[in-house]
This record gives C-alpha cells, sequence and structure tokens, in this order.
C-alpha cells in the first residue's frame, strides 16, 4: 500500500507536512490534507498503522506491553501493563483493541466517513444490545418507544415521564428555557427535577444510553449524549451503534491511511522522528534521512498528555457470550453503574465482542472494561465487574439452571402473563453456584492518559501536538479535533474533505451529493406519502385528524 | 487531477433536468393518444396488452387504462384453456407486484390484483398472505394493504373452511407492540374481537375487556397525542360487540376510565384527546345515570377552545348541545 521512496545519495527530501504517529485524529487530517493537493509524508515508529488506537495481535501485544512499561522510552498514553497469556493461542487469531469505540449511526465522523468513502474499505457490524448492571443482573435498555410500550415492568406514570423526556431530547437544543439554568447542574438532578424521573430510569438514561461515567456529568454534556443514542436507533435498523471488525479504531485509522495514499501521501512505517530542527526546517528520522518540511510537522507522540488516567481491562474467554448478543449481532454494551460494585465513584463501562467481531476465534469473546477511576482502585473495580461478568455468563449459559417454585410465588400480570416473585427469582440467583468455571484465556491490565476536557492544541511553532483520545466509549470530536488540526496547516476548514473523486457516471456523483447532507435529512420522512424511518419520539407527519 | 473542487451550479442542473423531462412529457402523450385509440377501436390484442403494460408502468393511477387492461384480458380468456388463463394471471401477479413495490398505496393497482385472483381458476392464497404480509412488514400502516388481507383471510377461510380469526388477531397484537401508532391494526382488531369470541366461547370476554384496556391503557400513557390510540379505548369503552354490560356496569367502567384519564390529564394537562374523551365520557355517563351534566365538562369543552383553536366553532357546538 504505502510506497516508500528511496531517496538518493545526497538530496534531502522535501514534503509539506510531515505527520508523526498514525492514530485516527492524524490519519483523518492526513488524508485531508492529500486529498488538497499538501504533500504528506506519514510515519509511525511502530510496525503497524493506529498508534493508540490500534489493534494488535498477540506477539504484537507482547512487544507493546514491554515497551509501555519502559518508562524511560515509553511516550505511548499507556503504562502500567500487566499481560497473562495462556499458552498455545495462535497469535495472529486475535486482534487485541487497545482503545475500543463505538460509532452511532448518528454522528459526524460516520457521515466524514461516508463522504470520505473510506467506509468503503471498512466492515461495520449492528450494536444493539445496551444492558444496565442493575440488582445482580443484566437489563436491557428500553431506548424505544416500543420498548416503553411494551415493558411489563415500567408504571404507567413513569412510561408518561419517560416519553416526555426523550420527547424533548431529541430536540433540546431547541428548548434551552427547559435547561439553560441546569446547564452545569448534575444531570440526575436535572432529570429528577425537570422531569421526575425515578432513580431507575435515571440510572439507565445517564449509564446505557448516554454513556456517561457518572449521574453528576454536567447536564447540558449529559443532554447530548442522550440525544446521540436515541436519535441513532432506526437509521440503519433496530441498532443505534455499530463498530469496523477487526479493530474499531485501528481499522479506521488505517482506512483514512489508505485514502490519505491514494491521495498521494507517503507512508513509513517503523520509522522515529528523533529531531527537528527550527532553523533549518529540517526534520531527523532514525534513518539517519533529514527531511525538509516546508509547511508544519503533526506530531502524536511525547504529546500534550491528557489530564485524567483512566483504567482498562482485557479478558479473553473460553465462552462465545451469545446470550448476551442480540439476534445477528455479535457485541454487547454491559454497564455497571455508580455504586454497584461495592461504592465505585465511576461506572465501569464493558464492551463485549464476540468471534463475529473478527477479533477472536470462534467460540470465545473478549471482553473491554474500562472505568474513569486510576490505579490501584480502578484496577480493584475493574476485578469485581470482571467477577460479575464472569458469574451472570455462567450462569445464563449453563444448562443446568433448577430451582422449584410452588403456585403461591407466582402471580399474573391483568394481560395473563404469569410473574415469578422477583424477590424469590433473585435469592435463587444469588445463590446460584455455577457447577463450571470460566477459563479466561488472556488478561491484561493497563492506564491510559485520556482528555476528559478537550484541549486546544497549541501551534506556537511548525511543530503541533495532537491531543490524546478521548474517554468516551463512541467517537467523540474526532472530526472536530482533525477539523482543528486541518485549520492549523491550512488556515481554513472550507476544504476539508471538499473533494471531487472524478467519478463518471451520475450515480457516483449522487452518492456523494446524498453523502454531503445529513443523514437526517435523507431519513427524515416529510411526505405522508413516502415510507421512511423517524425517530420514535419525532411528531409523525400526516397524522389522520378528524 | 484530483483534488478539483466540484462546483454545482443548480440552475444548470434544473435546465439539465427540464430538458430531460420535456422529452418524456411528449413520449408519454403519444402513449396516451395511442391508448385512447386503441380502445375506441375495441383493439384486444397482445399489443394493446403491451401498450397498456408500457403506461401503467408509467402512471398505475389512470385507471382507465386497467379498465381498458382487464377489457382485453377478458376477451383473450374466452378463447383460452384453463392453464393458459392461469399462467397469463400469473404473469399479471407479477407484473403487478413490481407496481406495488413502486407505489404500494395506489387504489388501482390493489383493485387489480383482486380481480386476477376472482378470475383465476387456482388463486394461491397462501402466496397472497406471504405477500401482503411483507407489504405490511414494509409498511404497517397502509390501510389498503390491510383491507386486502382481510379479503385474503376471507378468502381463504371460504377455501379451507377453516377459521383464522385467532392467528389473524396474533398478528394485530404483534404489529400494535413494535407500532401502536396504527389506526388499521386496531381497527382490524375491532373486528376480530367479536368474531374471536363467538368462535372461542370458552374465552372470558369480560378478562379479555379487561385485558384490552390494560393494553390501550399502556399505550395510551406512552403517546396521549396518537389518536388511533383513542378511538380505539372509545369503542372498548362503548361497544355492546365484546360484552354486553349492564347499565351499572357501563357505569362502573365509564367512572374507572374517567379517573384514569384524569390522572393521564393531571400530568400532561394540554392533552387534547384526554380533554375530548373526558368531555365525552362523562357526557355519556350524564346520560346513563339520567344526571345533569357536570360542570367540569363545560370546562373541559373551555379547555379545548383555548388549546385547540382551530376548532373551537366545533367545541362551541359542543356546548350548545349540551
Amino acid at each position: 500500500m504505502a510506497t516508500t521512496t528511496t531517496p538518493a545519495a545526497d538530496s534531502t527530501e522535501t514534503c509539506d507536512v510531515l505527520i508523526y504517529g498514525t492514530g485516527l485524529v492524524e490519519s483523518v487530517v492526513a488524508a485531508a490534507l492529500a486529498w488538497q493537493g499538501t504533500n504528506v509524508l506519514h510515519i509511525d515508529s511502530n510496525p503497524y498503522y493506529g498508534g493508540s488506537w490500534a489493534a494488535l495481535n498477540l506477539d504484537e501485544l507482547k512487544a507493546w506491553t514491554d515497551r509501555v512499561n519502559d518508562a524511560a522510552s515509553n511516550n505511548t498514553p499507556f503504562s502500567d501493563a500487566y499481560l497473562y497469556i495462556s499458552r498455545n493461542l495462535d497469535p495472529r487469531k486475535y486482534a487485541i483493541d487497545l482503545s475500543p469505540h463505538i460509532l452511532f449511526t448518528r454522528s459526524d465522523f460516520l457521515n466524514l466517513l461516508i463522504k470520505s468513502r473510506v467506509s468503503r474499505y471498512l466492515e461495520f457490524k449492528p450494536l444493539g444490545s445496551f444492558h444496565t448492571f442493575e440488582q445482580d443482573s443484566f437489563e436491557k435498555v428500553p431506548g424505544t418507544k416500543e420498548d416503553i410500550f411494551t415493558s411489563q415492568t415500567l408504571t404507567l406514570l413513569t412510561k408518561r415521564s419517560l416519553m416526555r423526556f426523550m420527547k424533548f431530547v431529541i430536540d433540546w437544543e431547541q428548548n434551552s428555557t427547559i435547561w439553560q439554568e441546569y446547564k452545569d447542574e448534575p444531570i440526575s438532578k436535572f432529570l429528577d427535577e425537570r422531569f421526575g424521573l425515578d432513580a431507575p430510569q435515571i440510572v439507565e438514561l445517564v449509564h446505557s444510553i448516554g454513556l456517561l461515567p457518572t449521574p453528576k456529568a454536567p447536564t447540558e454534556l449529559a443532554l447530548g449524549a442522550i440525544k446521540r443514542y436515541l436519535t441513532s436507533m432506526q437509521v440503519y435498523g433496530n441498532f443505534p451503534a455499530m463498530y469496523s471488525m477487526y479493530g474499531t479504531g485501528g481499522e479506521l485509522a488505517q482506512g483514512f491511511c489508505r485514502s490519505a495514499a491514494v491521495a498521494g501521501a507517503v507512508y513509513r512505517l517503523g520509522t522515529k522522528l528523533i529531531g527537528f530542527d527550527e532553523t533549518t526546517s529540517e526534520a531527523e528520522l532514525d534513518s539517519g534521512e533529514k527531511i525538509k518540511v516546508t509547511e508544519k510537522i503533526i506530531s502524536s507522540e511525547g504529546v500534550i498528555a491528557g489530564d485524567e488516567e483512566i483504567t482498562r481491562m482485557v479478558a479473553v474467554v473460553e465462552k462465545d457470550c451469545k446470550e448476551w448478543f442480540a439476534e445477528g449481532e455479535s457485541s454487547a454494551v454491559v454497564i455497571f453503574p455508580v455504586d454497584t460494585l461495592d461504592g465505585n465513584r465511576y461506572a465501569v463501562q464493558v464492551l463485549v465482542m464476540g468471534s463475529g467481531s473478527g477479533q477472536c476465534p470462534s467460540g470465545q469473546a473478549i471482553w473491554y472494561l474500562s472505568t474513569q477511576e486510576s490505579g490501584e482502585q480502578g484496577r480493584k473495580y475493574l476485578y469485581v465487574a470482571l467477577e460479575k461478568l464472569e458469574e451472570t455468563i455462567l450462569r445464563e449459559s449453563t444448562e443446568d439452571f433448577e430451582f422449584d417454585v410452588n403456585e403461591e410465588e407466582i402471580s399474573y400480570l391483568p394481560n395473563g402473563l404469569p410473574v415469578i416473585s422477583s424477590v424469590r427469582l433473585g435469592e435463587s440467583l444469588r445463590n446460584f453456584s455455577p457447577k463450571e468455571s470460566l477459563k479466561y484465556l488472556l488478561k491484561l491490565t493497563y492506564s491510559q492518559k485520556v482528555t476528559v476536557s478537550p484541549l486546544e492544541p497549541t501551534a506556537d511553532s511548525k511543530v503541533i501536538y495532537t491531543i490524546a483520545p478521548s474517554i468516551d466509549l463512541a467517537f467523540e470530536g474526532i472530526v472536530d479535533q482533525a477539523k482543528g488540526l486541518y485549520e492549523l496547516v491550512t488556515g481554513t476548514t472550507d476544504d476539508f474533505f471538499d473533494v471531487d473523486f472524478e467519478d463518471e457516471d451520475d450515480d457516483a456523483t449522487a452518492t456523494a451529493a446524498a453523502a454531503d447532507t445529513d443523514i437526517r435529512d435523507v431519513a427524515e420522512d416529510k411526505d405522508d406519502d413516502v415510507v421512511g424511518h423517524h425517530s420514535d419520539f419525532e411528531e409523525v407527519a400526516g397524522e389522520m385528524t378528524i | 487531477m484530483h483534488s478539483v473542487k466540484r462546483e454545482r451550479t443548480s440552475a444548470k442542473v434544473r435546465e439539465e433536468r427540464r430538458r430531460r423531462e420535456a422529452g418524456k412529457i411528449v413520449e408519454y402523450k403519444a402513449l396516451v393518444d395511442n391508448f385512447l385509440t386503441s380502445r375506441n377501436n375495441h383493439d384486444y390484442t397482445p399489443g394493446a396488452l403491451s401498450l397498456t403494460t408500457t403506461l401503467l408502468k408509467q402512471n398505475p393511477e389512470y385507471y382507465t387504462v386497467w379498465n381498458y387492461r382487464r377489457e382485453i384480458l377478458s376477451s383473450m380468456f374466452q378463447t383460452q384453456t384453463a392453464d393458459t388463463i392461469q399462467s397469463q394471471i400469473d404473469n399479471e401477479l407479477q407484473f403487478l407486484f413490481a407496481r406495488l413495490i413502486e407505489y404500494p398505496k395506489c387504489y388501482w393497482i390493489w383493485n387489480h390484483r383482486k380481480w386476477c385472483l376472482q378470475s383465476s381458476p387456482s388463486p394461491s392464497w397462501k402466496f397472497e398472505l406471504g405477500l401482503v404480509t411483507k407489504m405490511l412488514d414494509r409498511d404497517a400502516r397502509n390501510f389498503h394493504g390491510w383491507h386486502y388481507r382481510r379479503y385474503v383471510v376471507q378468502c381463504t377461510e371460504k377455501a379451507t373452511g377453516k377459521s383464522m380469526v385467532r392467528p389473524e388477531f396474533d398478528y394485530t397484537t404483534t404489529k400494535i407492540n413494535a407500532n401502536f401508532s396504527n389506526f388499521s391494526a386496531w381497527h382490524n382488531r375491532t373486528k376480530l374481537i367479536p368474531r374471536l369470541l363467538k368462535e372461542e366461547p370458552e374465552i372470558d370476554a369480560r378478562k379479555l375487556l379487561e385485558n384490552e384496556i390494560y393494553l390501550i391503557t399502556q399505550a395510551m400513557y406512552t403517546d396521549p397525542d396518537d389518536q388511533s390510540v383513542w378511538l380505539y379505548h372509545r369503542w372498548l369503552v362503548t361497544s355492546d360487540d365484546i360484552v354486553k354490560l349492564s347499565g351499572d356496569e357501563r357505569k362502573d367502567l365509564l367512572e374507572k376510565e374517567i379517573k384514569s384519564i384524569q390522572e393521564l390529564l393531571g400530568v400532561e394537562p394540554d392533552s387534547k384527546w384526554c380533554l375530548q374523551s373526558l368531555a365525552f365520557y362523562k357526557g355519556l355517563l350524564a346520560t346513563l345515570a339520567s344526571e345533569s351534566l357536570e360542570s367540569s365538562v363545560h370546562g373541559y369543552l373551555d379547555r379545548l377552545q383555548e388549546i385547540d383553536p382551530m376548532r373551537k366553532n366545533r367545541y362551541q357546538d359542543w356546548k350548545n348541545q349540551l
């Protein structure tokens, strides 16, 4: 894919922009610049693409662990890696995601993927299973009108409050009178005082729909996060999010690099930038070569460190975990809310990737856990969450679960459905001790510096530093960051990915035109006669009234 | 060279489109002239048939052309064997299927399909049910589909001698659970319930009514703005086709529902449908109990005039009739 140029004996190579690191944001910028005719040289000290976003096979992972633990030379956002790998695993059958993320179907990043056509290099899979850990079990999150209507556990008034909130949040930016005074207040306070929502609903909205680390998250931020999930439902089907196969971030970074290469950017992996002379504008690589950089250097290494540290854990288990997946899907999100794991201040977020994700062989699954808690505390809570996951999967996948029920413990709902006393059920479930135990094939814990509050990349010299990946489980802020860097180089964002891919037929240009418009405009059904998809919570056009 | 910026002049695009369409209009007019001449000449040849095919592909709403097509087919059938007729009909059904995908809400397409099945020596009702189920998967609110479904079910029942009331009832339940904002599904339910109660006498009608009220109340609270829900609720509360309630039982039911709606009104004070339903039910209650109307009914109608000023004269009319 990348072409390596062989410099002539004593000539210096020149480029307009040298980008150091093939992380996601830098790769987007590389492609954007290359398509606008900029001469880009894109290098990475690793022998793989993706940087901090990469998905590594087991050999690469071992090397990475050693690098990361060598404090003297470590210039990644990662540290404190502890790795256990079972013997006899084929290293190439795994793609361990260092920084897993999911992609919401209504997002500027997805729009960019389509507009740039990088989506054509990738294979995406749906993710519709979001669970909240409540009272020792995983409850599926009610995120649609259908879920709320058919729920047998929500009261009538709760259904009304939830629906009223959902309708508001779809359009929350337009209704600032309702939330303006709560702008920086905790979202839990807003949901309670303004919408009368109860604790269980608040927990689900905050944690599993908003993917927020705590109910103390400020209201303005939280409303955006909640809206993101709800408006993403029904865009492509009954799921709000997707992920790309073989590694959620690394593949995307590689896709943008490929796009940049098609546009003329030059790629060199396994190449370090060891110095830059401001006076001669010459960059020195570890091969000894000197590159003259006429415009800027964008560097992701030796970087503006993020202000917070999160803790991550990866566990490869010998279970397919299909009990957690929706039909036709191979992944799930499980959230352990605040205070459900012996006093955790922050949620623990788990992304479960089955073998269908291409990250592991069949019959296995990868559990990616993360929490905003740092250090020893962080690891402690991840281990507690891991235990709960283990209990739950063993319980749900076991074939020999039995317990006795007598008639008195069964009551009937008005519509005839039998319901077993939940106290009794909970008891039995808690007393259940599985006959088998879970086999772990790999365990990895590590810390990662991330950006919680978005920092502005500064550019006082020719060298611009990028910022570390954000904490969100979803891709957030990628496009904004990329545009920001692009502007620092070119002075504008007007022509950011404004590309004519030079297709001859009308169809292709129609696609490009369609990609220009927000997917939402295409999806919104304003004509009564045309069947389209619309969010459950928006006004349905063309209602009959007598 | 790549990175050439695309200049989209919309005026240019519009002019281009106009030019293309002008050509198409001339073509279409010629087709129509041709068709009118053909029909006046009673041309029932295969050539005429393919003329109608071309025309109908462009404009299925031109029902006269469908009439002509049926005239042609009928004339052809007169001299054909049952097998030939069947294969012609099968072709028609395939032609119609493609039209339906493009124009799912065109009366004449559904109508012609019905005619085809009626003219068919051996119609496949199983296939038709599958087809209409697929169409309703694409758009559960297509009343043409529901109407056609009732027709298909009726014919199937006649052909097999077996009632389909139970599976059809369950089908409406599935559709409603997926999206209860569906006039047709609720309507179908009102047709099925009386039949269901008649055909399965072991069902406790009162329990069924209770369950339906539970279901509709969930819908009411989930989306009080959905009119289809209120229409169904009104049927449940006032119909004699579910349970023959005594005067007192009817009063109790009304009072219970009034209370439920008032609770909803409490959290949604501007709900038009709550107010309308309360005004109506309270009016009904007063009539049944031979009592004078509560002043609250006037209150509801006053409030309705405020929040729904487009219909204020209608509410005024209502007030005058009290």
